[in-house]
C-alpha cells in the first residue's frame, strides 16, 4: 500500500487506507519504467489509476513533441477520474520514475463513488484543486511574458533552507521551457542572465536564489 | 453545455428556497463585477436570467477570460475548498442571481448525491476546458487560436456556419489571450480573402478556414 504523504505529493490528494481497499479489490497491479507513456491524449481508455510508488507527469502535448506539463502525481495520488463523463482522455501521463500502479476498472471506481460520499467529496476538491491550477496556468501564460512565468516557477519551487531560498533536485532547462510552455533556449538565456545578474546561483542539482528576483526583464 | 444547466436550471424561486433557505435574489446591471479574484467571499451564484464572464486579469486590467455562464448555470464552487476566489466574474448584461450562501451550500454538497454528483462531472468538463485553454495557450500560435476559437462557437444557420455573440475584437483578444491589434489584423486578412464576413451581430464562416496565418 502506499504512504500517504510521500515526499513531493499533495496530502490532500491521497486516498486513505480504507478508500484504497474498497476501491482496488478488482484492480490490476502493473509497473512501468521510467519515461514510459501510460495514458494518451485522446484515447478512449478508461481505467482509473492509482501511484502505489514512483511519480509521473501529466501533459499535452502538440505533433511535433512541444509539451506543456500540467501536473504531476506522486504515491497515493490517482489520476484518469476525468473518463467519469465518457469523453476521451484529456492529457497524457508519463512516468518519470520506475513507478507502479493500481489500475482500477472504470466500472468499480464508478460504483465506490457512487455509495462513498465521502469519496465524492475528496474527488470534488481534487477536480477544485485541478480547475485553480489551470485558471493560474491560463493567468501565467496568457498574461505574463516567458520571464515572468519563469521568475514565478523559480519561486514556487523554492523551499527555504537556513534562510536562503533553494530549489533543490532542479529541473532540467527542458523541463523548465515544459512546465511554463517556452522554448529551451528561451530558458537558457534567462537563466544565464540572472546568474550573470547575481540574482541566481545554478550548481549541477541545485539553484539558489540568492536576490529578489527582478520584477521585468 | 447543456451538462451545466442542472440541477439549477428549471428551478423557481421557491424550489431554490427550498433547497437553500438562506438564499437572496440579486439582479445586478451590465458590467458588474460580482466576484473579484483573490476575495475571501463564499457564496455561489445561481444564474437566473442573464450571462457572465469568468475572467482573470493582472494589475494592467489585461485580461483572459475562462469561461461565459448563462441563465441555469452557476459559479463559485471552488471555494468550496476554503481558499479565496480562484477568478473575477462581471455581468455581460443584466442580470439576476439567487445566491446561496456558503453553509447552505456546503449542506447541499454534503446532504444532496445528486448535487454531489452534478457537481464531479461539472468540475469534469471545466478541468477539460480549461486544459483546452492550455494547450492552445502554450502549444498554438495567436492565429491556431483564434482559428479554434471561431470554430469551437459557430452554430449552423440556414446551412451556414456562424459565430451568433458578436463579439468585439477586444473581447475575443480576451478570449483567446492575444492583443486586440493581432486579433485585429488576423481578422481583416480573414474577411479580404473571402473566409469570413463580418456583420453587425454575428461573424460569418464563408469557408473552411486556413490551418496557417
Amino acid at each position: 500500500m502506499p504512504t500517504p504523504g510521500s515526499k513531493g505529493c499533495s496530502p490532500d490528494d491521497v486516498l486513505s487506507d480504507a478508500e484504497l481497499k474498497a476501491l482496488c479489490q478488482r484492480a490490476i497491479v502493473r509497473s512501468f519504467a521510467k519515461n514510459t507513456v501510460v495514458v494518451s491524449e485522446g484515447d478512449r481508455t478508461d481505467s482509473l489509476y492509482i501511484v502505489v510508488s514512483g511519480r509521473v507527469k501529466i501533459y499535452v502535448s502538440d505533433d511535433q513533441g512541444k509539451e506543456m506539463i500540467l501536473n504531476q502525481a506522486g504515491a497515493g495520488e490517482y489520476f484518469g477520474e476525468m473518463v467519469l463523463d465518457a469523453g476521451p482522455r484529456s492529457a497524457s501521463v508519463m512516468t518519470l520514475e520506475p513507478t507502479r500502479f493500481l489500475v482500477v476498472p472504470k466500472e468499480d471506481f464508478a460504483a465506490f463513488l457512487a455509495k462513498s460520499p465521502e469519496f465524492a467529496l475528496h474527488l470534488i476538491r481534487k477536480l477544485i484543486r485541478r480547475v485553480r491550477g489551470l485558471t493560474h496556468d491560463i493567468k501565467s501564460l496568457a498574461l505574463m511574458d516567458v520571464y515572468g512565468r519563469v521568475a514565478r516557477m523559480l519561486l514556487e519551487l523554492a523551499v527555504e533552507r537556513e534562510g536562503a531560498l533553494v530549489i533543490e533536485d532542479r529541473p532540467t532547462q527542458q523541463e523548465m521551457a515544459n512546465r511554463v510552455g517556452a522554448s529551451r533556449e528561451m530558458i537558457s538565456r534567462i537563466l544565464s542572465e540572472l546568474v550573470a545578474g547575481g540574482y541566481i546561483e545554478v550548481a549541477r542539482d541545485r539553484i539558489t536564489i540568492a536576490r529578489t528576483l527582478p520584477r521585468a526583464w | 453545455m447543456p451538462g451545466d444547466q442542472a440541477p439549477f436550471a428549471h428551478l423557481d424561486e421557491q424550489a431554490l428556497r427550498g433547497l437553500a433557505p438562506g438564499g437572496a435574489i440579486r439582479s445586478f446591471a451590465r458590467n458588474v463585477v460580482i466576484v473579484s479574484e483573490g476575495d475571501p467571499t463564499d457564496s455561489l451564484y445561481v444564474v437566473l436570467s442573464g450571462r457572465v464572464k469568468v475572467f482573470v486579469a493582472d494589475e494592467n486590467g489585461r485580461e483572459v477570460v475562462v469561461n461565459t455562464i448563462g441563465a441555469g448555470g452557476f459559479f463559485g464552487e471552488l471555494v468550496l475548498d476554503g481558499r479565496a476566489r480562484a477568478a473575477s466574474v462581471m455581468t455581460l448584461e443584466p442580470s439576476r442571481f439567487f445566491v446561496i450562501p456558503q453553509p447552505d451550500a456546503e449542506a447541499l454538497l454534503t446532504g444532496n448525491p445528486e448535487f454531489a454528483r452534478h457537481l464531479v462531472r461539472k468540475l469534469i468538463g471545466r478541468v477539460r476546458s480549461l486544459t483546452e485553454q492550455v494547450r492552445s495557450l502554450a502549444l498554438k500560435d495567436v492565429y491556431s487560436r483564434l482559428v479554434r476559437f471561431l470554430e469551437e462557437q459557430a452554430v449552423e444557420d440556414d446551412g451556414r456556419r456562424v459565430v451568433r455573440e458578436r463579439l468585439t475584437q477586444a473581447e475575443i483578444a480576451a478570449r483567446i489571450g492575444g492583443s486586440r491589434e493581432m486579433v485585429s489584423r488576423i481578422m481583416s486578412d480573414l474577411t479580404a480573402g473571402g473566409y469570413i464576413a463580418v456583420e453587425t451581430k454575428r461573424i460569418v464562416l464563408l469557408r473552411k478556414l486556413p490551418a496557417q496565418w
